[in-house]
Order: structure tokens, then C-alpha cells, then sequence
């Protein structure tokens, strides 16, 4: 093996470690939220299972908050990505940004459930946070 | 080519290797956490009133409740896991019971026994705890322990959890234990005064619709028992299991209303309302850019639960308030968490209490230099507070014919 196939394949080696680490350390989770028939109605399940915005009629939404905090030396870049029916609905006040070392910082994911919304559907969907360590500035 | 593969299986197993690294690594090194707030939902709520005049009272209402996702919430299963405290007594010729039954994580877990009057054959002597009697004649109590549950043990329709016993044979003096029941470890109720061996257990008897200790005591008559007889033999304590109870506390917040104004328009017109947070100082600030506070409806806005007759019980909701309040301004996060503005209440999916209609009714000001000669009544009486500034509710006459706005948040403060 040449030398510049040894780099490459420990470059490559090297890319993969992180790449699979920053999946594997992703936060995943599932978001869904019923749409009810009615007006100024809101059911409510605040367990921290999942980001579930329980019963909203058309008019009302909901709010609910993820915290991140960093207790390492090293920024966090923290990417947000979502999946499914709820996304159009689903509103989120940051999806990139950076958590300074030993800081905190907060998620707001807003769910609006508007007139023309399908009464008796649930929305779902997934939510995956990477947090990717690095020199970054916030 | 047969270089290549070996690169690649290399790199392959570097990466096997490393991902005992990368799992300590997680562990110990890198320490970022995400979680969902414990339990905190807000509920931003949106009741449009029309076009009003001063002094007229108009009633509107929405309802909270628990979602159909929280009252879904499966009930499981789980046995007793922890071994609170264990007082044995002796056996009915006074020596110490043997060593072998003596062990009270014996009883922890699931049970070796079928939850039969009789098990044959019995299950190996290690795998249960006798409780041993107290001399000279078990009066008033034989040996107890305490078990707990990780989880809740909820009250269903039927049985909540089962006491399982070891009996041998066929024929046996009867071996009985009193039931206590508790959510705390430290306030029981009797939920089965005398029950036979194996005791199916309803708490429904008892005032608590859910438990996490189970205090069991040998209560067996000692005269008909062998010489040997050790009392009670506890295999386990299994029943129902949910993770949570279904009780939310909650409180209804004002804050004040944001919304996009359209330019030029007057009065002001808005083609889309946002959110409002608070800044560090507590004031109000609208989210999004180009968003503007809309004159505040909040300090006439009541709020009062609608009692449900069916509802039990119907008054752990919190006092209702009056419309007039909060004032003078600024309306800042102080005020919308002032117990003068702001109400609370409670869910039960357990009572049940599933859901709370509040009614929320609007006292429309009037505007400086054009009140009504009762406008101070007025306010007086649907304040219910005789010496209340009645000046500092009139309305800017600058503002007549605006939109005003106010945002009912309902944020969950508590979950069991």
C-alpha cells in the first residue's frame, strides 16, 4: 500500500468515526398533534416522551420548549432537522445555531393548527438535533 | 484489488474497535444533553370578541382538557422493586426463621408462584420471605414489610395488584395478611384487613387512586400452625403500572397580544399575529421583526371556571378573577405571573377530571372624557372591589375604534 492510500484510508477512517458519532449522538424525536373539532379547545399531554402538542382546535396551538445545554469546553454547532405531516404546521424559532461552551440554550417549537386544518388526523413526524462539536463562533 | 480490501476491512475494524472509545467517550467526555422540558407545555389561546362598546359584557369560554395521546396511556404491569423495610417475626416455637426465607429482596420481583391457593409443586425455599409471627400469639401483628413500585399502581376496574404466597400440600392452616396502601411510604390505609394468601387487592376502597408502598402484615390466627410454622410466605407484589398518574396542574397567564400592522392603515389593521416573549427585564417583546403589541384587552378580561356537578372533586380548580385588574401599566411578566391576574387548575384523569370550561368575560372599557355617569359603578361591581382606582381602566380615547388583544397562555406547571 502506498503511503497516500494509507492517509486516504485514515482520512476516511477519521470521517466516518465523526460522521457516525454525530448521528449516533443525535437526539430523535417523534412530534405529533390531533387535530379536534371545536373552537377554544386544547387538550393537553406534557410528558416528556415526545414532543407531542396533544388536542389543538382550529385557532389554538401550542408551544413546546427543548433545552440543550452544553457542559463541555467545546461549541456546539446544533443542527435541527424534521421529517412529516406536522412540518407545515410545526414552527421552530431556531434551527441552526450555536451552543458556546459550558452554555445553555432552548428550542421553541410552535404547533398552530389552523381553520382549514383535517379534524380527526393526527400529524406526526420526527425531530433529529445533531450537535456537531467544533470551533465555532456564536 | 487485494490491497484495497485490506484497507477496507482495516478501516472496518478500526471502526469496531473505536466504538467502545466512542460509547466512553459519550459517557464521560462529551456531556451535551437535549431534553424536552420536564413537563411544560404552553397553550397560547385565540377568542375574538368582535366589535364591542363601552361598558358591555360579553362571555366567551374555552375548555382545557387532557389529550386523547395522555388518557391513552397504557396501563402496564410491574412488580414490587424495592424492599423499604422488613421487621420478621419468629416462628411459632419461638427459634428465628430460617435463614433461607429470611431475605426479603425475595419478594421483590416477578412471582415463582401461579397466584393458587396451593402451589405444586412450591417453588424453591431462597425464592420467598416468611414473615414470621410475633409471640406468644401473633397479637396484635406478625412480621411486615414495606415494599415500593418504580412506577404508579393506578386503580382500574377490578384488582390493582396482587399479594402472591407460597402454600404447599393441600391442606394448610390459613395463612393471612393485612393490606396497607400508601403514596408517600409514610401514610397507609388498610385496603385488605384479613386477606387469604394469595390477596387480589382493589385500593379503590381506600382514598387514593393511585400507590407506590405496599405494607404487608401477618395476621394468621397461630394456634392451628405446626410447631415450625413460620407465618406468612411472600412471594411478590404485582399489579398495575402506568408512569404517570395523570394529574396536571396548570395556571392561565395574560400576556399581551402581538401582532404585523398593515401600513397606512387606521385604524390599525393587522395581516398576521406572532407570539410575544419577555426580555431580560421582564418586559414584553413581540418575537418576530415588524410585529407590535396591540393596545392591551388583558385587565378586562375575567376568568371562571365553569363547575361541572359531575366533577370530582369540583373545587380543586383555582378562585376565578374579576375583570379590572393589573393595572396601572406597564402589563410586564410581573403581572401576568401575579396571582392578582393570572388563575390555575387541575386535570385528573384518575377522579376523573378531564377537562375544565373556564368562561372568560369581557368588560369593555370606555374611553377618557366619554364615560357613562355609571362607569365607576360599573366598575366597582364587576371588580368586586369597592375601592379599585375606577381611572385607571378607562381606555386612551386615542385608541377608540383599535383593535385590542390580549393572549391567554395556559402553561403546565406540574405533572404526576
Amino acid at each position: 500500500m502506498k503511503l497516500s492510500d494509507k492517509i486516504l484510508a485514515g482520512v476516511l477512517i477519521v470521517i466516518f468515526l465523526f460522521i457516525f458519532y454525530i448521528a449516533l449522538d443525535a437526539n430523535k424525536y417523534t412530534a405529533q398533534v390531533l387535530a379536534i373539532e371545536g373552537a377554544g379547545k386544547v387538550g393537553v399531554n406534557p410528558t416528556t416522551e415526545r414532543l407531542d402538542f396533544g388536542d389543538l382546535s382550529p385557532g389554538t396551538s401550542a408551544v413546546r420548549r427543548v433545552e440543550i445545554e452544553n457542559g463541555t469546553a467545546i461549541p456546539m454547532y446544533v443542527a435541527v432537522v424534521r421529517f412529516g405531516s406536522i412540518n407545515d404546521l410545526m414552527k421552530l424559532d431556531k434551527s441552526f445555531f450555536v451552543v458556546p461552551a459550558r452554555t445553555a440554550d432552548e428550542i421553541e417549537f410552535t404547533v398552530y393548527m389552523p381553520a382549514s386544518a383535517p379534524i380527526g388526523e393526527k400529524l406526526t413526524g420526527r425531530v433529529f438535533i445533531f450537535k456537531i462539536p467544533g470551533p465555532w463562533s456564536s | 484489488m487485494k490491497k484495497k480490501l485490506t484497507v477496507a476491512i482495516s478501516a472496518l475494524g478500526v471502526g469496531l474497535i473505536s466504538l467502545p472509545l466512542l460509547v466512553a467517550f459519550e459517557a464521560h467526555v462529551i456531556n451535551v444533553t437535549a431534553q424536552i422540558a420536564n413537563g411544560i407545555l404552553t397553550v397560547p389561546t385565540e377568542i375574538t370578541y368582535g366589535t364591542v362598546f363601552p361598558q358591555e359584557k360579553i362571555d366567551k369560554t374555552f375548555q382545557i382538557l387532557l389529550s386523547e395521546s395522555f388518557l391513552e396511556e397504557p396501563v402496564g404491569e410491574q412488580c414490587a422493586s424495592s424492599v423499604e423495610s422488613f421487621s420478621q417475626g419468629v416462628r411459632k416455637n419461638g427459634t428465628p426463621v430460617l435463614a433461607n426465607r429470611s431475605n426479603p429482596t425475595a419478594a421483590l420481583g416477578s412471582p415463582q408462584t401461579s397466584g393458587t391457593p396451593f402451589d405444586n409443586p412450591g417453588p424453591p425455599a431462597g425464592s420467598f420471605v416468611s414473615l414470621g409471627f410475633t409471640l406468644p400469639n401473633n397479637s396484635p401483628n406478625g412480621g411486615t414489610i414495606t415494599l415500593g413500585f418504580t412506577n404508579f399502581v393506578v386503580d382500574v376496574a377490578g384488582p390493582d395488584f396482587t399479594v402472591y404466597e407460597v402454600t404447599g400440600g393441600t391442606v394448610y392452616p390459613e395463612e393471612r395478611v393485612r393490606v396497607e396502601v400508601s403514596q408517600d411510604g409514610i401514610t397507609f390505609e388498610t385496603a385488605v384487613a384479613s386477606g387469604l394468601r394469595d390477596v387480589a387487592v382493589d385500593i379503590s376502597g381506600t382514598s387514593f387512586d393511585w400507590i407506590k408502598f405496599v405494607r404487608i402484615t401477618d395476621v394468621s390466627n397461630i394456634v392451628p400452625f405446626e410447631s415450625e410454622a413460620d407465618a406468612y410466605d411472600l412471594d411478590a407484589v404485582c399489579g398495575t403500572s402506568r408512569e404517570h398518574v395523570g394529574i396536571v396542574d396548570y395556571v392561565i397567564r395574560q400576556k399581551p397580544k402581538c401582532g404585523l400592522p398593515v401600513p397606512e392603515t387606521s385604524p390599525v389593521e393587522y395581516s398576521e399575529f406572532g407570539q410575544v416573549t419577555e426580555d431580560v427585564d421582564g418586559n414584553f417583546v413581540c418575537v418576530d421583526d415588524g410585529f407590535v403589541q396591540l393596545p392591551l384587552l388583558c385587565p378586562y378580561l375575567s376568568k371562571h371556571e365553569v363547575e361541572n356537578p359531575e366533577e370530582t372533586p369540583s373545587d380543586n380548580d383555582g378562585p376565578g378573577i374579576n375583570a379590572f385588574h393589573g393595572l396601572p401599566l406597564p402589563w410586564t411578566l410581573a403581572t401576568a405571573e401575579s396571582t392578582d391576574s393570572l388563575v390555575y387548575g387541575v386535570l385528573d384523569a384518575l377522579l376523573p377530571d378531564e377537562d375544565d370550561t373556564w368562561v372568560v368575560d369581557l368588560r369593555v372599557p370606555c374611553f377618557a372624557g366619554s364615560c357613562a355617569q355609571d362607569w365607576a359603578d360599573f366598575v366597582r361591581t364587576e371588580s368586586g372591589n369597592p375601592d379599585i382606582d375606577t381611572e385607571l381602566y378607562t381606555a386612551d380615547p386615542a385608541l377608540e375604534h383599535e383593535i385590542f388583544g390580549c393572549d391567554l397562555w395556559v402553561e403546565v406547571t406540574d405533572i404526576e
